[in-house]
């Protein structure tokens, strides 16, 4: 096989895997479990295909690959609002793993601490939450201790980057999404009320997210570290 | 010498005066108004016009009409329905039309509005000075000779049972009014403003192209002291008001809006009623209907009227409008706005003569004052539209948003508000999160994900849960913009 046939379907593969897993982000009713009132939330199991090519291919494919898989799972599944909410999601997402994929370590602290901030600021504006706000202060307060160990973690060794730069991505996705939201719905609240909430969740859905793709990485005997899918 | 110069001086004097005079005549348009008295009410004509003699044909026809309706004067049409004993009388077709608008909003208005309420109205005298309450059982006999329903019209033929009378001061003035305006268009009138009386009439709007602004009596001051200002587009703007005709007897004040149920002064928390409409007749009419019903029933009542407002104001000075009532008051006007489920138009006539115009059932409010008595407020924000629903003090009502897309096709949100709070009801969006976001109440509120907010990501519309004090900062906020 010769290169530019290997690329060509690796990117075929590579996307409709995205569309697969985005599917199955659709199909996971994640918004449902936290009793419907957070729209937009999923798994984000389809951002597993983006490390991999953020780690294993260069910028420009991991770029193209976004693009391709915001387009078409827009038409497939969305609406053009939908592709709206996920190409601003998909491109800060993209822009900070990028930029923190050598640094997976200063990634996953950083996100904790939002994450924390998150949380704190969010018991300081109602410091006795129930319900729906108590499962979110707890999911966030776990996403946050999940930050701070995938930190400790990295900087050891006993787990690789991925899930550092896994947790960046998502909460940077969600960054996206709400300023996208607040500037197609004219409401500039939503950064001070949703934004939070979603940065949060996002920590919490990326550390997991990221260990998925850490397990298949090791699965599949790929090192990230070795780009441009050399295998053993 | 001096002399002399006193003289020089003079002929300066005359020749700037001249000069000035001069200028004026040269001038087509000139604002121009003649006064008249008819059916016990000064009407003031006034017009921007080069020929103030079209506002005399104008009181003539006043004179004409006041001929025809007039009660008092022998041989109108209204003094021979009342005096021919049972008998049929033929009368102008201006007195059948007149009648027959009378008999709609009577029933319209369950008999609030009654024309043959003149038995009671002639018992009570407003004008003496002698302030004399009439005596109650000539009142109750009176009351018992009232009732609409006795009236019989065969296109230009009247029939009233012996003894009952009617009056058409609840109308005739508006229907004069109408007339006038009609004559003073065709003489070919753009910019006038006519009052009758309580009756405030406008051709067009004022000749530098703004609204004409009329002064809505303070029930506490003397006559002529305005408590809030409205804007009049061309339209009519009528008052009835306990100010307007009434005495004081024995510590208690009796107004001249009678009630046609007991023949004795209309007693509820009401001072005044305005009506915005089209036609004075009707505005008329419905005035002194909307004032015998009381606020809930009367602004029930011109609601189902399309393309009509109201403006209720409470003896407490406390002022409440229908859903549309903002676009005729002025800035800062301190009105609350009623809302509630109002029934479908009804009136073909109304319908008819207010063809074209479109009125929300609720209006969104963008300025919430401090007397508003709402729970709370939602704000609702969906594409280029914003604007504040308040909730209900008690029951459900249903909130329709309706975004006709360029494809022709329609996105639809419905939302339910309580005394609680709101939720979605309906929505034809993908997904419908917005449904499954749930109810947000004022307890709530904090501990949802999405706090105050049930937000329709493909529709584009956000709606957020205030409460007052909260609802009336952000209004500050919106109006500041």
């Amino acid at each position: 096989m010769n290169a530019t046939t290997q690329k060509v379907a690796r990117f075929g593969l590579l996307t409709a895997l995205a569309l697969v897993l985005g599917l199955m982000d659709r199909a996971i009713p994640l918004t449902a479990l936290l009793g419907g009132a957070a729209p937009g939330i999923k798994l984000g199991l389809a951002n597993t295909v983006l490390l991999y090519a953020v780690y294993l291919m260069n910028a420009q494919s991991a770029v193209i690959l976004m693009l391709v898989k915001v387009v078409l799972s827009g038409f497939l599944f969305g609406s053009l609002t939908a592709i709206l909410y996920s190409l601003s999601g998909g491109v800060l997402s993209l822009a900070v793993m990028l930029a923190i994929r050598k640094k997976p370590a200063a990634g996953a602290l950083t996100a904790g601490i939002a994450a924390a901030a998150a949380d704190i600021y969010l018991l300081i504006r109602n410091p006795r939450p129930q319900g729906q706000r108590l499962w979110c202060v707890i999911l966030i307060a776990v996403g946050c201790a999940a930050c701070i160990a995938a930190w400790l973690a990295i900087r050891k060794g006993k787990i690789r980057g991925v899930v550092g730069t896994s947790i960046g991505g998502a909460m940077a996705h969600n960054l996206g999404q709400v300023l996208m939201a607040s500037l197609v719905l004219r409401t500039p609240q939503l950064l001070t009320t949703y934004l939070p909430v979603l940065l949060g969740i996002g920590a919490a859905v990326g550390s997991l997210t990221g260990i998925v793709a850490e397990r298949v990485f090791r699965a599949l005997h790929l090192n990230p570290d070795k780009p441009e899918g050399k295998r053993k | 010498m001096i002399k002399r110069k006193s003289a020089v001086f003079l002929a300066v004097i005359l020749m700037i005066c001249s000069g000035t005079l001069a200028g004026c005549s040269q001038k087509e348009v000139v604002k121009e108004s003649r006064v008249g008295f008819f059916l016990d009410t000064v009407i003031t004509l006034t017009a921007y016009t080069d020929r103030p003699e079209t506002l005399e044909e104008g009181l003539e026809a006043c004179g004409q009409y006041e001929k025809l309706l007039s009660r008092t004067v022998e041989g109108s049409d209204v003094w021979r329905i009342n005096h021919a004993e049972g008998e049929t009388v033929t009368v102008a077709p201006e007195t059948a039309e007149i009648l027959r608008t009378a008999i709609r909003v009577s029933e319209m208005s369950g008999g609030a509005f009654d024309v043959t309420i003149a038995p009671a109205s002639v018992l009570w005298d407003f004008r003496s000075e002698e302030h004399r309450v009439p005596d109650a059982e000539a009142i109750a006999r009176a009351a018992a000779l009232t009732d609409y329903r006795k009236i019989r019209i065969d296109g230009n033929e009247v029939t009233l049972p012996a003894g009952m009378m009617i009056d058409l001061g609840g109308i005739a003035k508006g229907y004069i009014a109408d007339a006038v305006k009609a004559k003073l268009e065709k003489l070919g009138i753009a910019h006038a403003i006519l009052s009758f009386g309580g009756n405030i009439v406008a051709i067009g709007e004022k000749p530098e192209g703004t609204a004409w602004k009329v002064g809505i009596q303070d029930i506490d001051q003397p006559t002529g002291t305005s408590m809030m200002v409205a804007y009049n587009y061309g339209g009519s703007t009528v008052t009835s008001g306990i100010y307007e005709r009434g005495f004081e007897a024995d510590g208690v004040y009796y107004h001249h809006i009678l009630s046609s149920e007991t023949g004795w002064p209309v007693q509820n928390e009401l001072a005044s009623v305005t009506i915005f409409s089209e036609s004075s007749m009707w505005g008329d009419a419905l005035a002194t209907a909307a004032f015998a019903l009381g606020t809930k029933e009367g602004i029930r009542l011109i609601e189902s009227i399309e393309g009509t407002e109201a403006l209720f104001i409470a003896r407490d000075r406390t002022a409440i409008g229908t859903s549309g009532v903002m676009h005729y008051m002025t800035e800062g006007s301190d009105v609350t706005v009623y809302t509630e489920e109002a029934p479908e138009a009804t009136t073909e006539e109304t319908a008819k003569e207010t063809a074209g115009t479109e009125t929300e059932k609720h209006p969104l409010m963008i300025q919430i004052t401090e007397n508003d008595p709402a729970p709370g407020y939602v704000l609702v924000q969906e594409n280029m539209t914003i604007g504040f629903l308040p909730l209900p003090e008690e029951g459900e009502y249903t909130y329709e948003m309706i975004q006709k897309q360029e494809d022709g096709s329609e996105w639809k949100n419905i939302i339910a508000l309580t005394p609680k709070g709101f939720r979605m009801i309906e929505a034809d969006c993908e997904g419908q999160d917005c449904i499954g976001q749930g109810e947000v109440t004022l307890e709530n509120m904090k501990d949802r994900l999405l706090w105050n907010m049930v937000i329709c990501a493909p529709h584009r519309v956000t709606l957020s849960l205030y409460t007052p004090e909260e609802a009336r900062n952000v209004s500050k906020q919106i109006l500041g913009f």
